[in-house]
């Protein structure tokens, strides 16, 4: 996907409406200053409004818009639609009240505290897939929360206990949140895949093949994993037919790779860690030979190596340029994804990029091109599923898995 | 908006100093688990959160260092995005942003930047206001500091 696409596929489309609010706040606002008559009293409440008051309104009146757009996206729960726009109207007034300089700190947090929970609760524990979107408007909570939280400073009262204390629970709320979130989604990735294993792909079928979710899943808070979203419809007999060929064709050209000391005469490389249950080795001809999707040619092969046995679970094909869409024969059933990493150099390493969209300081964030797998053994996800639980990997190495030959795999 | 009273431009930097500490342990754990549990990966981004904490605590005190060292930081930070972008001009990899790390990479480093070059300026007109001119927050902590 290109860099638009990527940035589009972020945003839920429940929650595009909220999104829309939000950037219309500032304008809306501004109108409506415009069109107030002038008002002595309210110039002298200006005076005495402080930076904080100022920015707890702005973040409290940011969050009440979002909330009160969300029914637009998701008007199919009543219940839901009450909740949206009580939570708004409650933002709404409270941004009011720090606007005019009333008291706001105790309800803003408990307010705010409420609803960053609300959303951990649904976003963290992979019953929804966390979005960009969500994501902000969660910081933007957190942001109001630590403003209602730490106390200011003032020389003849520095108050140094309340806001150490204060301090100290702000970061690790964000720590907990961010954290939370970026399980959750990696639970909602993993919830996709589970929905879609079915007794048909338990047998191995591509029916079931791991990709043909019963909700569209699209890994939309875009932290270690971007994909695109998956079609609505079902895979057409002509796409299914093209999935089990592509399969079939690719377990028939891999099975002179069951070896690993094979793949590694053949040019494939082992990592510095040439242990567990999904080695990945890769092949650099093949990776810039121009082909794409070539069963014969794989950009990469995937192992389960441990106990001195090896065995050939299945292969990574990798799009030469990053940025360009893989093509996909079998319609969802062959469903490509990208990896957003962070590439550090002191020390040298890397890593997935946060929940927050962060990375360790002196490192860059590159995204990858786009990827797929597909499996040549029989497994509970199917040919086409994202990944093999770690411990049926190491099981089935353990009964079918070759031997080694000293020096490789160790 | 006069800054003269409690709760001025240094607090809502302040808050989003420690936003930010918790973005780096997030990002320096997360490393630490990736690359097998080795601990090595936490330190810079601790010693990065703890420096950001640290100069958040001068900041609202108006140290004017503290101000200059933290708008250097939040440079270096904005300094990344164009290299990526650079880099990202390479066939294998592509540099693509989503609208959280916009916020956190970009908007938020500005919005200190703004922050911390209004909080130098008000720093210097309370140290030039005449004596005689009643005490204000903003005057008694650039006084404090100046001494």
């Amino acid at each position: 996907m290109n860099p638009l696409r990527t940035f589009i596929v972020g945003i839920a489309p429940d929650h595009v409406p909220g999104l829309i609010a939000a950037i219309l706040l500032p304008i809306g606002i501004l109108v409506a200053r415009r069109l107030r008559p002038p008002h002595s009293g309210q110039d002298e409440r200006k005076k005495d409004r402080t930076a904080i008051q100022v920015w707890v309104a702005w973040l409290l009146g940011i969050s009440a818009v979002i909330h009160l757009a969300l029914p637009l996206g998701h008007s199919d729960n009543w219940l839901l639609t009450v909740g949206f726009l009580a939570d708004g109207a409650a933002f709404a007034w409270l941004a009011v009240r720090a606007w005019e300089g009333r008291s706001y700190r105790l309800l803003g947090g408990l307010l705010c505290g409420a609803t960053i929970l609300a959303y951990l609760l649904v976003a963290g524990t992979g019953k929804e897939d966390p979005d960009q979107v969500g994501i902000v408007t969660a910081m933007v909570e957190l942001f109001a929360l630590g403003l209602c939280l730490v106390p200011g400073r003032t020389p003849e009262r520095p108050k140094r206990f309340k806001r150490f204390a204060s301090s100290t629970a702000t970061i690790l709320i964000v720590f907990i949140a961010g954290a939370w979130i970026w399980i959750g989604s990696f639970l909602s990735h993993a919830a996709a895949n589970t929905d879609a294993r079915s007794p048909e792909s338990a047998a191995g079928s591509v029916a079931g093949s791991g990709h043909d979710h019963g909700h569209d899943h699209a890994a939309r808070a875009q932290a270690g994993v971007i994909m695109r979203p998956g079609s609505e419809q079902q895979p057409t007999v002509e796409q299914v037919k093209a999935a089990d060929e592509l399969a079939r064709a690719t377990r028939v050209a891999m099975a002179r790779y069951a070896r690993l000391d094979d793949a590694i005469k053949a040019g494939f490389v082992l990592p510095a860690v040439a242990h567990g249950p999904d080695v990945h080795m890769d092949n650099k001809a093949n990776a810039s030979d121009g082909r794409v999707l070539d069963p014969e040619r794989p950009e990469k092969l995937v192992y389960a190596i441990d106990g001195g046995k090896a065995t050939l679970l299945g292969v990574v094909f990798m799009m030469e340029r990053a940025g360009v869409p893989g093509p996909e024969p079998a319609g969802s059933i062959t469903r490509w994804h990208a990896h957003n990493i962070c590439v550090s150099v002191l020390p040298p390493g890397f890593t997935i990029v946060s929940a927050y969209g962060t990375c360790p300081p002196l490192s860059i964030t590159v995204t990858s091109a786009e990827m797929m797998h597909v499996w040549v053994v029989e497994n509970p996800g199917g040919w086409f599923a994202e990944g093999l639980d770690r411990n049926w990997a190491l099981d089935y190495n353990a009964q079918h898995g070759l031997p080694v030959d000293q020096g490789a795999g160790q | 908006m006069p800054g003269s009273q409690r709760g001025g431009l240094a607090d809502v930097v302040y808050v989003i100093c420690l936003m930010q500490a918790s973005f780096l342990a997030l990002a320096g754990v997360g490393e630490v688990l990736m690359m097998g549990g080795n601990g090595a990966y936490l330190i810079v981004p601790l010693v990065k959160a703890a420096t950001l904490v640290w100069l958040a605590a001068k900041v609202v005190r108006l140290r004017r260092w503290a101000l200059i060292t933290l708008i250097v930081l939040q440079a270096l930070t904005l300094a990344a995005i164009p290299v990526q972008f650079v880099i990202g001009l390479a066939p294998v990899v592509d540099f693509s942003p989503s609208l959280v790390e916009l916020v956190t990479g970009i908007f938020v480093p500005m919005a200190v930047i703004a922050m911390s070059a209004l909080l130098i300026g008000e720093r210097r007109r309370a140290l030039q206001a005449p004596p005689n001119v009643e005490p204000t927050f903003e005057l008694t902590l650039a006084r404090e500091a100046a001494r």
